[in-house]
């Protein structure tokens, strides 16, 4: 295997790149990060990175706005977080420039994975060690929710997640994500938040939650909302179970 | 050298003998080095708990907080004074905490097991019980797919009792380095020793991972049934926002 992990530009006899997979290991490195579509509404949400005590918190974000209807969450590298947000808002107002009007969350989301892409077929370069979640509005309206991947593949999702344990996560939405819930605003945020409480495991304080309606511009949400709606949910989640316990009493006898 | 594929290969030149450097490999010199108040004596616990990395130092770092354990008791040192080994103690005297960062060479390993059961004498009744992790991409398996990370896995020494509650390490998956030297003479000089391996996604210390080792709190040595789960939870939590944790180049 080693003969084959060194190059970017060589195929391992059983048709491997490692260093693309090794990209995607140092994805894992990066905190959690979820995105959820609903039917008016696209929510991103965070793991807080814990910062040191002289750091200015404000300069350490994993979530970015790109255009005024674009933004990105994203887990890997923080520097290659770095030139792929530069890259891709400059290539959001070129478009404007060019062709008068806002990407399309399709069009940006294939543009960055073009970007990746190319970095995994060039001589001398690494991939980037980056996956991101890429959402917003169309200008018809439409909501999407996009990922990338450090090998340059994109695909639309409907709920996903991505870095630290994104496994756990994604059983969680796959499990929990319905119509019902995508019909209503209130409950997606609930479920980026109990999909992110699956894994965070100090509540609200180590939670980012970035909301994004029709028309409007992207809202982060105050602490005290994200704490009130965490709250809520132990509340429903502790009567849940209590409700079991009674139900498994009266079964049993 | 270039390949066939474009890659470059190492070549070492034999028409030029390399003049020996400094870097060259030294015969292993671990040095005790006892705080003050131990002195130069031996040990004799009921427990010797070893953790090998950064996620088992990390529980039981956590764990030894919990107890109260006294300070530092004697240090392993390598010829340059790096602390290879640093030794704790519990308030009773009865366990004796080993905790281990530095990755130690395969060739200085039997020299440092030597050295660390010279001061620590394990008797009839003395229990070892090692910790150590790993990523899960070194865990050979039919499907990664179906194990819910991190998931603990252990390995015993004959003279050691069954552990229930923990599945044992299958073939071919091993154990390696400082814990499966430590157990090799365990199992020579017949000394209950048990093994656990916590397989997980990243081998950085995070709370999920701290958490898998949470399974062996019921048991001895770690058992402590007079602090609340909310307590090791919230020590957990500000051992991982300790600056040795926090590090920017992932986000």
């Amino acid at each position: 295997m080693s003969r084959y992990d060194r190059a970017i530009t060589v195929f391992s006899p059983d048709g491997h790149l490692f260093q693309v997979e090794y990209a995607q290991e140092a994805v894992k490195k990066g905190s959690t990060a979820v995105g959820v579509r609903g039917n008016n509404i696209v929510v991103l949400g965070v793991e807080k990175k814990s910062v040191a005590k002289l750091q200015e918190e404000r300069t350490v974000r994993k979530i970015c706005t790109m255009d005024d209807h674009v933004c990105m969450a994203f887990a890997g590298l923080t520097a290659d977080a770095r030139i792929i947000v530069n890259k891709a808002r400059i290539e959001c107002q070129s478009h404007r420039l060019t062709v008068e009007d806002p990407v399309t969350i399709e069009y940006i989301t294939r543009y960055i994975a073009t970007v990746k892409q190319r970095y995994t077929q060039s001589n001398g370069r690494r991939p980037f060690g980056l996956s991101a979640l890429i959402m917003g509005f169309d200008y018809d309206g439409t909501p999407n929710l996009y990922q990338t991947d450090p090998s340059g593949t994109y695909h639309a999702w409907k709920a996903n997640a991505i870095g630290r344990s994104a496994k756990t996560v994604r059983e969680f939405l796959e499990e929990h994500y319905n119509a019902d819930i995508a019909a209503s605003d209130e409950e997606t945020v609930k479920l980026a938040v109990k999909a992110l409480l699956e894994v965070v495991q100090s509540g609200s304080k180590s939670m980012e939650i970035a909301i994004m309606k029709r028309n409007q511009p992207l809202k982060m949400l105050e602490v005290d909302e994200v704490e009130k709606m965490v709250t809520e949910i132990e509340k429903q989640k502790q009567e849940e179970a209590e409700k079991k316990q009674k139900k498994a009493k009266g079964s049993a006898t | 050298m270039a390949a066939f594929f474009g890659e470059v290969l190492p070549v070492i030149s034999r028409a030029v003998e390399d003049e020996e450097s400094e870097d060259e490999f030294i015969n292993p010199e671990f040095i005790w080095k006892p705080s003050d108040d131990s002195g130069s004596k031996q040990f004799s616990p009921n427990w010797l708990v070893m953790a090998v990395g950064a996620v088992p130092a990390g529980f039981l770092q956590c764990h030894m907080e919990l107890t109260n354990s006294l300070g530092n008791i004697v240090e392993i040192n390598d010829s340059k004074e790096k602390t290879i080994i640093g030794f704790y103690s519990s308030t009773c005297g009865k366990v004796i905490y080993c905790i281990s960062s530095t990755y130690i060479l395969p060739d200085k390993l039997w020299c440092l097991i030597q050295k660390v059961f010279e001061v620590v004498h394990c008797g009839e009744n003395t229990q070892v019980c090692l910790l150590d992790a790993d990523t899960v991409y070194n865990y050979h398996t039919h499907s990664i797919a179906k194990l819910s990370l991190p998931f603990l896995r252990h390995l015993k020494t004959s003279k050691h009792p069954d552990v229930p509650d923990i599945d044992a390490l299958s073939q071919p998956n091993m154990a390696k380095g400082l814990t499966a030297a430590v157990m090799s003479y365990c199992q020579l000089n017949k000394i209950a020793a048990a093994l656990y391996i916590c397989y997980t996604e990243t081998v950085l210390p995070d709370a999920a991972t701290l958490l898998a080792f949470s399974k062996l709190t019921g048991e001895e040595p770690f058992k402590t049934s007079k602090v609340p789960k909310e307590e090791s939870l919230s020590r957990i939590k500000l051992y991982l926002q300790s600056p040795a944790n926090n590090q920017t180049l992932y986000i």
